[in-house]
């Protein structure tokens, strides 16, 4: 299915994106490929705004996952906010739950953004 | 007594919007809860790209089957003979920087599914999954 990606903010240490459609075997690639041309040592923080994102797979998931173990490894994190409920379903599943920092509203994303940056 | 309610074959070529649009239609005519739409995409997303990845099939034939209480899913494919089933299942308890990316794809098939039957039989490899319409 179609996925559009929108990058939102950019700076040395982190990335906005809004996600917009689907992450599946179609689409995962995308994804896979924006991060890789934007994340770097360097980046402390990718936060995607997942309130467009209807359905994720597997092959969808595993781009989560390879995100979260490169940022981790930098001391850096992954946010999602808006996450709707059939999405949110299939991360409790694997249970990657406990290794997103997960925020309910823009507002709560952009006051622990500003707190990074300071 | 169940009753097959859709047939459809799978190509490399085929998108997952072909299959969602099948399932829309079943659900408009009332013949597949909603709620059950993304999880049969879930499932047919992870074969699929299972057998046109590493199986090196051609084709996927799916059938639904409906009865009172359970959808069955029976999935056919000419892959290289392979059982999900039985796929190395990743250990969810651990933080994620410990664990191997793989297996996700049978933990969210294993969730969705209330029960799983594999056999290689006539070149074919055959998976059938029941989930519950209650």
């Amino acid at each position: 299915m179609a996925l559009n990606i929108t990058v939102t903010d950019e700076t040395d240490s982190t990335l906005r994106l809004n996600l917009d459609g689907s992450l599946d075997s179609d689409t995962y690639a995308q994804l896979e490929s924006l991060l890789a041309s934007k994340v770097t040592d360097h980046t402390k923080l990718v936060a995607m705004n997942l309130a467009d994102l209807k359905f994720i797979s597997s092959s969808g998931l595993r781009v989560f996952f390879k995100t979260i173990k490169q940022l981790k490894k930098n001391g850096g994190k992954v946010a999602v906010s808006h996450m709707q409920p059939g999405v949110k379903k299939v991360f409790e599943i694997v249970k990657a739950l406990p290794d997103l920092s997960i925020f309910a509203s823009v507002e709560e994303l952009d006051a622990y953004l500003a707190s990074f940056q300071r | 007594m169940s009753e097959l309610i859709e047939e459809f074959e799978v190509f490399a070529s085929t998108t997952l919007d072909d299959i969602s649009a099948r399932l829309e239609v079943l659900v408009a005519i009332e013949q597949l809860p909603n709620g059950l739409v993304s999880d049969v995409l879930i499932i047919l997303d992870e074969l699929i790209s299972n057998l046109f990845k590493y199986g090196g099939g051609k084709r996927l034939e799916v059938k639904l089957y409906k009865s009172a209480d359970v959808l069955e899913v029976r999935c056919k494919d000419d892959g290289a003979p392979f059982n999900p089933l039985m796929t190395q299942r990743p250990d969810l308890e651990v933080p994620m920087e410990d664990r191997a990316i793989g297996g996700l794809g049978l933990e969210l098939v294993l969730a969705m599914t209330d029960s799983q039957n594999y056999h290689y039989d006539g070149n074919c490899n055959h998976l059938t999954l029941t989930l519950s319409l209650s």
